[in-house]
C-alpha cells in the first residue's frame, strides 16, 4: 500500500520515471475508486451496491479496452513509419495518460462524493462528472505530449504518428464510453447493466439526433 | 494551551511561519487542527448569539449547531479539497512532500480562522442589537469574505515560497532567501493559486450550502440541516433567471 503510494507521488513528480508495471495499478485502483464514488449516487440501498461495484468496473474497463483496441494498429503505423526501436519509450508516453487520468479523477473523487450527497438534480451530476473526465483528460493529455517531446526533437515523424494517436484514440474512447453506459445510474430508472439499445454507435446516434432537429 | 497560543502568534506574526521548510517542520498536524477546531468554534458561538436574542424563546440548540458548523465547514472543505489541491501542486512543480502540503494548508486555514474569531465580539455585539436578519446574514457573509482574503494573501506568499525550485547548497554557504521568482516561475505560482483558489472556493461554497443554516431564520422553527435541495451552482443559477422574468 504504503509503496503504491509513493510511487503515485513518484509518477506526480517526476514523468516518465515509473515503469509500466507500477501504471498499471494506478489505472485499475484509481480508475476503480472514481467508478465507485461516481456509481455511489443512487445511495446504497436496493440495487444501490450493484451500480457502485458496475461503475467501479467500468471506469478501469474504459481505460484499458480503448487502450488496447487501439494498440494493434497503431503499432502497426508506428514500425511502417521507421520507428520501431522508439516503441517502448512511446508506449510508457501514451501510458502515463490513463495512469495520470486515473490518478487526477481518484483526487477529484471527494468533491464528486460531496456533490453526490447534496445534489438531487440527475442532469447537473451527469455534467459535473463530464467536467471531472474532461478535467482529467486535459492533464493526461498534457503530461503525454510532455513525454512525446523528446522523442519528437529526435525524430520529427513522431508529430505525425502523435495526431494519429489522438485522432484513433478519441474516436474509439468516445464509441466505448457510449457503449458502456451508464456510469451514474438514474435513480428514476431501475438498475441495468448497460443500457439495452446499447450497441448503438455514438456518431450514428448524433447524425440521426442532428438530423430529426434539421428535417423535423 | 500555551502551547496553541504560540501556534496561532507565530502564525499570525511571521506569515512566513508556513513560508519556511524548518518552521513546517516544527508545526505539528494535531495542534493544527486543534487550534483550527478551537477558533472555529468560538466563532461559531459568536454567530449563534442572533439565535439566542432575536427569537421569543432562546433557541440554544442553534448555539450548538452553529459550535460544530464552523469548524466542520473549514475542515471538511480542507478534506475533501486536499487531494485534488495535493496533486494539481505536484503536476505542476511544487516540491513539497504530502506532510508538509497538508500543514502549510492548514496554516492557512488557521490563519483566516482566528481573523474570523476576532470579528466574533462585533458580531455578538450587532446580533444583540438588530433584529433584521437579512443584515445579520449580510454581516457574516462580509466577515467571511474578509478572513478568506487574508487567508488568500497568506496562501499566495506561501506558494511563492513552496514552489520554488530547490536552491542547492554549496558547502556552508546559506540558501538564498529572498530572491525574486523569474517570470516563468511566477506565472506558474499564479496558475496553481488559481486552481487552487477556484477547487477550494467551490467546494467550500458547495459545503457551506450543504451544512446551512447558520445563524437560523427567526421566523422558521430550528432546525439542524435543511433538505436536500438543487446545490448552491444551481440555486445561483435559478435566483440569477429570476431577476429577469
Amino acid at each position: 500500500m504504503r509503496r503504491f503510494l509513493l510511487s503515485i507521488d513518484r509518477f506526480l513528480r517526476v514523468e516518465g520515471d515509473v515503469g509500466v508495471r507500477e501504471q498499471l495499478p494506478m489505472i485499475v485502483v484509481c480508475g476503480a475508486l472514481y467508478g465507485a464514488i461516481m456509481g455511489s449516487y443512487r445511495g446504497l440501498d436496493g440495487d444501490g451496491w450493484k451500480q457502485m461495484l458496475l461503475s467501479a468496473s467500468k471506469v478501469p474497463t474504459l481505460f484499458f479496452v480503448t487502450f488496447l483496441l487501439c494498440l494493434p494498429s497503431y503499432f502497426v503505423l508506428n514500425v511502417l513509419a521507421g520507428l520501431r526501436d522508439d516503441f517502448p519509450r512511446v508506449l510508457r508516453a501514451l501510458l502515463s495518460f490513463q495512469s495520470l487520468a486515473a490518478v487526477v479523477l481518484a483526487a477529484l473523487g471527494p468533491i464528486t462524493w460531496l456533490m453526490n450527497v447534496s445534489t438531487a438534480n440527475y442532469s447537473f451530476i451527469v455534467l459535473w462528472n463530464g467536467v471531472m473526465f474532461a478535467v482529467a483528460s486535459l492533464l493526461g493529455q498534457w503530461r503525454m505530449r510532455r513525454l512525446y517531446r523528446p522523442l519528437i526533437a529526435t525524430n520529427p515523424r513522431h508529430r505525425a504518428m502523435w495526431r494519429v494517436w489522438m485522432v484513433l484514440y478519441w474516436f474509439v474512447a468516445i464509441q466505448m464510453a457510449w457503449v458502456l453506459r451508464p456510469f451514474v445510474g438514474d435513480p428514476t430508472k431501475p438498475f441495468q447493466l448497460l443500457r439495452p439499445q446499447a450497441w448503438g454507435n455514438a456518431y450514428v446516434e448524433v447524425v440521426a439526433l442532428i438530423g430529426r432537429v434539421w428535417w423535423r | 494551551m500555551k502551547e496553541l497560543w504560540r501556534l496561532v502568534d507565530g502564525l499570525l506574526r511571521g506569515r512566513e511561519a508556513v513560508s519556511s521548510e524548518e518552521a513546517l517542520g516544527r508545526m505539528r498536524v494535531l495542534w493544527l487542527v486543534m487550534s483550527v477546531l478551537l477558533l472555529a468554534a468560538a466563532y461559531g458561538v459568536f454567530m449563534g448569539v442572533y439565535a439566542l436574542s432575536s427569537r421569543e424563546a432562546a433557541e440554544y440548540r442553534q448555539v450548538a449547531s452553529c459550535m460544530w458548523k464552523v469548524p466542520a465547514l473549514f475542515l471538511l472543505t480542507l478534506l475533501i479539497c486536499f487531494p485534488s489541491l495535493y496533486v494539481f501542486s505536484t503536476l505542476l512543480g511544487s516540491r513539497l512532500s504530502f506532510l508538509a502540503t497538508l500543514k502549510a494548508l492548514l496554516g492557512i486555514v488557521t490563519i483566516t480562522v482566528t481573523v474570523l474569531a476576532s470579528f466574533g465580539p462585533i458580531m455578538a455585539f450587532f446580533s444583540l442589537s438588530t433584529e433584521n436578519y437579512a443584515f445579520m446574514k449580510l454581516l457574516n457573509v462580509a466577515f467571511f469574505t474578509v478572513a478568506g482574503l487574508l487567508g488568500v494573501g497568506a496562501l499566495l506568499k506561501a506558494l511563492r515560497f513552496l514552489l520554488r525550485p530547490q536552491v542547492p547548497v554549496i558547502g556552508d554557504m546559506p540558501p538564498i532567501i529572498g530572491q525574486k521568482p523569474s517570470a516563468d516561475e511566477d506565472r506558474q505560482i499564479k496558475r496553481v493559486f488559481r486552481i487552487w483558489i477556484l477547487i477550494y472556493a467551490l467546494v467550500g461554497a458547495q459545503m457551506g450550502w450543504v451544512l446551512r443554516p447558520f445563524i437560523g431564520d427567526p421566523q422558521s422553527p430550528f432546525a439542524w440541516f435543511r433538505a436536500r435541495q438543487a446545490n448552491f451552482f444551481i440555486d445561483v443559477w435559478q435566483t440569477f433567471l429570476k431577476l429577469f422574468s
